[in-house]
């Protein structure tokens, strides 16, 4: 009887929730046109233009990698989708180390990564990256730069809205040697701003990942000499907690006072966290565009794989940028797939594609290297 | 005991009388009364919490779907946002200093409160079917819209912060490896039972079958899930897929269900099987049409409870089955979503976006399913009581 009871309640509590959930539909103002329709002021329908372009072979696609892409995929893929309906497109973000495997081992039809397939065997392997790759598509793999992601420096600290830090002192709080954010070092960059007695929590990706590769790089480039190790995919300071993603790492600076990390812009943008300036550089999407334009194509055929600069750059550059890659086979996928995969990339290198990525913390890619980027896709049998 | 009965008094008879105990005996059995009900209280406390909390969350997404966007004013020079008036008319342009912004779907914040613009557009979202609300003043809170898009659309291509799309593909996934787990495990767990209690009782054999149900019954899922991973995968070369996390759960269902199925035939008396061999019928009609539906309903609670078991076990569709959030149809090649997938993959959203409430409404679900199929079993087993009179 008591059991019979207690259902009963369960199943009260049950409706009583869906009751207020329905409750608070109460309040809201409907804009002043319809709102299923759209207002006078946003009359510029770019849906239809657009479509003009695409040809929606449909079908399926899977990819697998970044998570510094995420977003930028998540967008492409329901905006694709959205015009070319029935197309079914996965990308699943377990960090590009990941990707890139599974790319090799065919589960997957492209990889998204961070950073170029390697042309040089790692320890212990008979073949690069580059070639197994190229074994799997029985042709060469391509690398396609498609969206521009910097590297935030985000913080967490109370009271402090701007702070600037460059890549000397960045190495030497990874490196452990400055351990408080009241140190000399870091208030000698920042003249009239009060930093906390607080130490520092660093935070670093414990998985594999093109962000920590290219952060790495920028601070060997940049921090004269005083970050020593080699730039890898894996982390190398001494210091810090390690989290597995992205997310996780922006969370735990959220969560802690005095956190301290580096991440994809938009991680830091969604939880509205501190981005440090970098020697005086603001991280604006138009300092990133002006870093891309001094970045180098140093791939050959098709592939288009650039060599970034992260010193000598022109005033207000913002230099620690990641440019993300597609890995895609230059042919050897099957013809709906090649079709597919064609005019899905071809929609995220195109003006309404690229148009999109901004809003969500990514970079643009500068209009030469677009018409490369199209050349290449082109290309793609 | 002796020097107390030696100088009865009154009082001290009244003191032995054990159904109304007085002075010390009295506290401390009030004492240890008290103690057993705040422990019962607190051991309430979790279980109740962790309920309240996932239909809070998570039943509001089953039953309903925030708009695309909602329309607040926001104070440009410290990202405040501002009552709706201060923007004047809600489609014209807002006075210098303010800005209209179109929030994607999800929780919107108060009047005087920073507000986060990542992900959100200045320009009016355009598309063939946007629905923007404006949102109300008050506090956090959420506009909704009745909807049923979560048990009818898989998520499909929908981005974190975007309201569209459902759970089908997490539902639909969930139920295929539970029924393909099923299909595999009762069978092999209903025979196992029966050799142990109808041909190996007290047998050597019989002793060591059952030691070794034992020790599977002890066995962590992500170990179960690595063995069936090293055997598919990486020994037969074969693919991560549904029928692989399948198989796996099968494992940890086998045991359980061959447990409980023992139990209801050994419950079945001798006298039954006795009379059936005195009738000349062979041991195994016996089994058949004797012994198997007396025990009928007690076995079958035992099997939707090994059902309930598995469904929400994630380790092994973390490790043999990749996430996907549309529909595929095919349990033997690809991946596939499923509700605990579904909670792990989407984890990482922000939390004032809507798919951040999408995990809450697979946990809600998960919890439904369970739930229901717990009810049923009670009903099966009530059932087969009532013909039992």
């Amino acid at each position: 009887m008591l059991k019979n009871r207690m259902t009963k309640l369960a199943a009260l509590v049950a409706l009583g929730t869906l009751g207020l959930a329905g409750c608070s539909a109460g309040t809201p103002v409907e804009p002043g046109a319809p709102s299923d329709t759209t207002p006078a002021g946003g009359g510029e329908s770019t849906a239809p233009a657009a479509a003009g372009g695409l040809e929606c072979p449909g079908g399926e696609l899977v990819g697998s990698g970044s998570s510094a892409q995420k977003s930028a995929l998540q967008t492409m893929i329901k905006a694709y989708t959205e015009q070319c309906g029935g197309t079914k497109i996965e990308y699943a973000s377990p960090g590009s180390g990941d990707g890139i495997k599974s790319f090799i081992a065919k589960q997957v039809d492209w990889a998204g990564s961070d950073s170029a397939l390697k042309t040089e065997a790692k320890d212990g392997e008979d073949q690069s990256e580059a070639e197994q790759a190229a074994e799997r598509c029985d042709a060469p793999a391509w690398n396609l730069p498609m969206v521009v992601g910097p590297v935030a420096f985000a913080y967490n600290l109370e009271g402090v809205t701007d702070l600037n830090l460059d890549a000397e002192v960045i190495s030497k709080i990874f490196l452990g040697e400055i351990t408080n954010w009241n140190d000399e070092a870091i208030a000698a960059l920042n003249e009239g701003t009060t930093l906390p007695d607080q130490a520092i929590s660093v935070f670093f990706r414990s998985k594999e990942s093109g962000t920590t590769e290219n952060m790495t790089k920028y601070l060997q480039a940049a921090s004269n000499g005083a970050w020593t190790a080699e730039p890898s995919k894996a982390w190398s300071g001494t210091v810090g907690e390690g989290k597995a993603e992205t997310a996780d790492v922006a969370d735990a600076v959220q969560g802690t006072a005095g956190g301290f990390s580096y991440m994809e812009w938009g991680a830091a943008l969604e939880r509205s966290l501190g981005v440090a300036s970098l020697a005086g550089a603001q991280l604006t999407s138009e300092g990133v565009g002006l870093a891309v334009d001094a970045a180098e194509i140093v791939g050959t055929d098709g592939d288009l794989s650039l060599s970034v600069k992260y010193d000598g750059l022109p005033e207000g550059a913002y230099p620690a940028i990641l440019v993300t890659y597609e890995i895609v086979c230059s042919e050897g996928l099957d013809a709906g797939k090649t079709a597919l995969l064609k005019d899905f990339l071809s929609y995220f290198a195109g003006e309404e594609g690229q148009g999109q990525l901004e809003a969500i913390g990514y970079a643009p890619l500068p209009e030469g290297m677009i018409a490369k980027v199209q050349d290449s896709i082109d290309k793609i049998k | 005991m002796s020097a107390a009965t030696a100088t009865t008094t009154k009082t001290d008879i009244d003191d032995l009388l054990l159904a109304k105990p007085k002075g010390r005996r009295a506290f401390v059995d009030n004492l240890m009364r008290g103690l057993v009900w705040v422990a019962a209280a607190l051991a309430l406390i979790p279980l109740v919490w962790i309920l309240l909390t996932v239909i809070i969350k998570g039943a509001p997404l089953t039953v309903a779907v925030p708009p695309d966007y909602t329309q607040i004013c926001v104070a440009t020079a410290d990202s405040t946002r501002a009552p709706t008036s201060a923007c004047g008319e809600l489609t014209g342009t807002p006075p210098d200093g303010y800005k209209w912004y179109w929030v994607p779907g999800g929780r919107h914040d108060a009047v005087g409160t920073t507000f986060n613009p990542y992900g959100s557009q200045t320009t009016f979202p355009t598309g063939e079917d946007v629905r923007v609300r404006a949102a109300s003043s008050d506090g956090k809170a959420w506009i909704l819209l009745p909807s049923l898009q979560w048990w009818t659309e898989p998520l499909g291509s929908s981005v974190d912060f975007s309201p569209r799309g459902g759970a089908l593909q997490a539902i639909y996934g969930s139920v295929v490896i539970t029924l393909l787990c099923t299909v595999v495990a009762v069978p092999l767990a209903m025979l196992g039972a029966i050799f142990l209690v109808e041909y190996a009782r007290g047998t050597r054999l019989g002793r060591a079958v059952s030691f070794c149900v034992d020790i599977l019954t002890g066995i962590p899922s992500i170990v179960a899930a690595l063995f069936i991973y090293a055997l598919f995968v990486t020994i037969l070369g074969g693919q991560r897929s549904a029928f692989a996390t399948a198989i796996a759960l099968a494992m940890l269902m086998l045991p359980t269900v061959l447990r409980s199925t023992e139990e209801m035939l050994k419950l079945v008396p001798d006298s039954l099987r006795e009379a059936s061999y005195a009738l000349g019928v062979p041991r195994w009609k016996t089994i058949l049409s004797v012994v198997l539906p007396t025990a009928r309903s007690g076995i079958i609670t035992g099997v939707i409870l090994g059902i309930a078991r598995v469904m929400g076990e994630t380790a092994p569709l973390l490790i043999l089955v990749g996430y996907a959030t549309n529909m595929y149809f095919d349990p033997f090649n690809g991946s596939m979503g499923s509700l605990p997938t579904m909670i792990n993959a989407h984890r990482t959203t922000a939390t004032q976006f809507a798919g951040y409430d999408r995990v809450w409404g697979a946990a809600f679900t998960l919890i439904l399913i369970v739930m229901l199929l717990n009810l049923l079993a009670r009903g099966i087993a009530r059932a087969g009581r009532l013909k039992e009179k």
